[in-house]
């Protein structure tokens, strides 16, 4: 009797443990099998912290749709028309379905601007308007925009400086992105160059393309890591300057400055260069010393706006929720960065910058900025 | 009347008032090629090289229209009013509608030779095929319109000062500030309000005529690292707006010239 029990016992365990690794690999596949919800919580968030920030940004959102022309554009501008559309589409807790109502026109407008190359754009800077276009048409999702955006992701691929437009692989724009234009200058920048590839990530060029390696070329030849540049002007703190052997900060030199080193840190996570990569630690070397969401560092408030968004979307890409400074500080940079925004709306949901360089005093296209540094604040 | 056709009254004037308009072009270009050490290359340059030299040919021309035409305008009414001008001397024999067409046609013919010529260069730089003929097209188009509005202006400026020198001083000095003036200004030109920006740009025959060959202009290396303007914002001018524009200036232009000048030639 006790030896039938025992085996009962047995089979009874035995099975209990087959059903929990059946529930166990279940799970495990469905954890990996399903998508990642769009608006995923972030814990590090705090609660109070989290409903103001999406008041702000449903206050936002509703300027931008009152500042929307009948067609469908913003200020007349197809740049700023796409980041506005982009800004609105991503909104977390909103349905494409809802967005669609209001921007559907704005990107029959942008899908009307494409040329018979891929490029989208009216005439000027071609490769940046293409590279926004493409982003407000992906996040669009609309079925009939697809083969526009296959073309584009395509263009901007091809655009990217290489031995095609005459820019051999010791050049030190070799890989960049430019303006681009019927008689393009062959320059490069590492703003040009994060559009263009972010554009490129989220039209889902393969990463077996030629086309990021060619960037990473570039984007280490603008980062101030003489490990891996091979620039005579390179130094070693990690950041990024404007382009090769030039910089925006104010202090001269070849200095990194904020708006490049998150655009740079950007463009290394949109090529698949891994967070434990020594080139994205250099660059964390750099954000750990000049951690701040009070100006764009190097620069004032010159382009701040601009940093914001890239300072979000960087950090969120590379998955730091904490960043300790220089002096062992830890931040959470999710509620510095949104407590701050908080602080510079104004009433009307609008941001604007009073350095107006780089556009930054157009409401629209700050505040499409500040939507997007926003949504990254709120998702993980 | 023969020689009023002519536009210079001599020979070796005339000859050199055509001969300035179709070498410029050809030096412009030629000095481009030699400057990119290019030349030796010319049978295999790529297509993006090509159209670099176009582009730099252009702005070069350009550029040195920008001094060359206003002091061809002043050497044009000197011309006329120089005593031994046979011209001069009937002047009082002839209709205002002849006299003021014996100063135009020369200006029109001259801008219009020099724009063809420099087309056709562009054209054969860029590999002689029609897709680039619609934009070589505005852009000439634009540069013709600039090279007969800044031309007249000097024939203006000479018009009215009597010193020929002060005539080409104010009219090359009037033709820089429009053309550069707002490039070489400083940070300041980065608060103007837009309006005045974009109608600034359009002044510049510069800015006019690269825009109207599809140069981003103000963001060429240099320029986006100087001037404030590529980091504000600012719409580049229409080659249609351009050539009216610019046609228009030198109709006006012209038309108060050839009132000071006839007061002058009659007094």
């Amino acid at each position: 009797m006790n030896v039938r029990k025992g085996h009962m016992m047995k089979r009874i365990s035995l099975f209990a443990a087959c059903v929990c690794l059946v529930v166990g690999w279940a799970a495990t596949c469905a954890a990996q099998s399903a998508p990642p919800p769009r608006t995923a919580p972030v814990q590090t968030l705090a609660p109070d912290l989290r409903a103001k920030l999406a008041d702000s940004l449903a206050r936002a959102a509703a300027y931008l749709r009152q500042q929307q022309a009948a067609d469908g554009t913003w200020e007349k501008h197809p740049g700023i028309t796409a980041m506005a559309a982009t800004a609105l589409l991503k909104q977390p807790g909103t349905s494409p379905a809802e967005q669609l109502r209001v921007v559907g026109k704005t990107l029959d407008g942008l899908a009307a601007l494409a040329k018979p190359d891929g490029g989208i754009y009216d005439k000027d800077i071609p490769h940046y308007i293409t590279a926004v276009s493409v982003m407000a048409l992906v996040a669009g999702g609309r079925p009939q925009d697809k083969p526009l955006i296959e073309k584009a992701r395509g263009y901007l691929a091809a655009a990217l400086l290489d031995e095609g437009e005459g820019v051999s692989p010791t050049d030190k724009f070799y890989g960049g992105a430019s303006y681009g234009g019927a008689t393009a200058e062959r320059r490069a920048d590492i703003i040009s160059l994060e559009y263009a590839l972010r554009a490129m990530k989220e039209s889902q060029v393969p990463a077996s393309n030629a086309a990021w390696d060619k960037a990473i070329k570039f984007i280490q030849r603008t980062q101030n890591n003489s490990e891996t540049n091979d620039q005579a002007w390179a130094a070693n703190d990690g950041g990024f300057v404007y382009l090769p052997g030039f910089t925006y900060n104010t202090s001269g030199g070849t200095q990194s400055y904020g708006a490049a080193t998150y655009a740079g840190l950007l463009s290394y996570s949109w090529a698949n260069v891994k967070r434990d990569d020594e080139r994205v630690k250099a660059v964390l070397k750099w954000v750990r010393n000049n951690y701040t969401v009070d100006e764009n560092p190097g620069m004032g408030q010159k382009t701040v706006y601009y940093y914001y968004m890239v300072f979000a979307k960087a950090l969120q890409a590379v998955g730091e929720p904490v960043i300790a400074d220089a002096k062992g500080q830890r931040h959470n940079w999710r509620e510095d960065l949104g407590r701050k925004l908080l602080s510079l709306q104004h009433p009307e949901g609008y941001w604007v910058n009073e350095v107006k360089d780089e556009m930054q005093d157009n409401k629209v296209l700050v505040t499409s900025f500040t939507m997007m540094s926003l949504e990254a604040i709120l998702q993980k | 009347m023969r020689e009023g056709r002519v536009g210079c009254r001599d020979g070796r004037g005339a000859a050199a008032w055509w001969l300035s308009a179709v070498a410029f072009p050809v030096v412009a270009l030629a000095a481009v090629l030699i400057m990119d050490d290019q030349w030796r290359l010319w049978f295999d340059l790529p297509r993006l090289a090509r159209s670099q030299i176009a582009t730099d040919a252009l702005l070069l021309e350009t550029v040195l229209m920008v001094i060359v035409a206003p002091l061809g305008g002043v050497a044009l009414v000197m011309r006329r009013l120089r005593r031994r001008d046979p011209l001069m001397r009937k002047q009082s024999e002839t209709g205002a509608l002849h006299r003021a067409w014996t100063l135009a046609w020369p200006l029109c013919a001259g801008a219009a030779v020099f724009a063809v010529t420099s087309a056709i260069l562009a054209w054969a730089v860029l590999g002689r095929s029609s897709d680039p003929l619609p934009l070589i097209a505005m852009s000439h188009a634009a540069l013709c319109a600039a090279t007969l509005a800044l031309a007249t202006g000097g024939a203006f400026c000479a018009s009215v000062l009597s010193d020929p020198l002060d005539a080409a001083a104010c009219a090359v000095g009037l033709a820089l500030v429009a053309a550069a003036g707002l490039l070489v200004a400083g940070p300041g030109v980065g608060n103007l309000p837009t309006v005045v920006i974009d109608a600034a740009l359009q002044a510049s025959p510069i800015v006019a005529v690269a825009s109207a060959a599809d140069i981003d202009i103000l963001r060429m290396d240099a320029l986006y690292r100087l001037s404030p303007l590529a980091h504000v914002r600012f719409d580049y001018p229409h080659w249609q707006a351009t050539c009216g524009w610019y046609v228009g200036l030198a109709i006006t232009v012209f038309v108060a010239m050839t009132r000071v000048f006839d007061r002058r030639t009659h007094a």
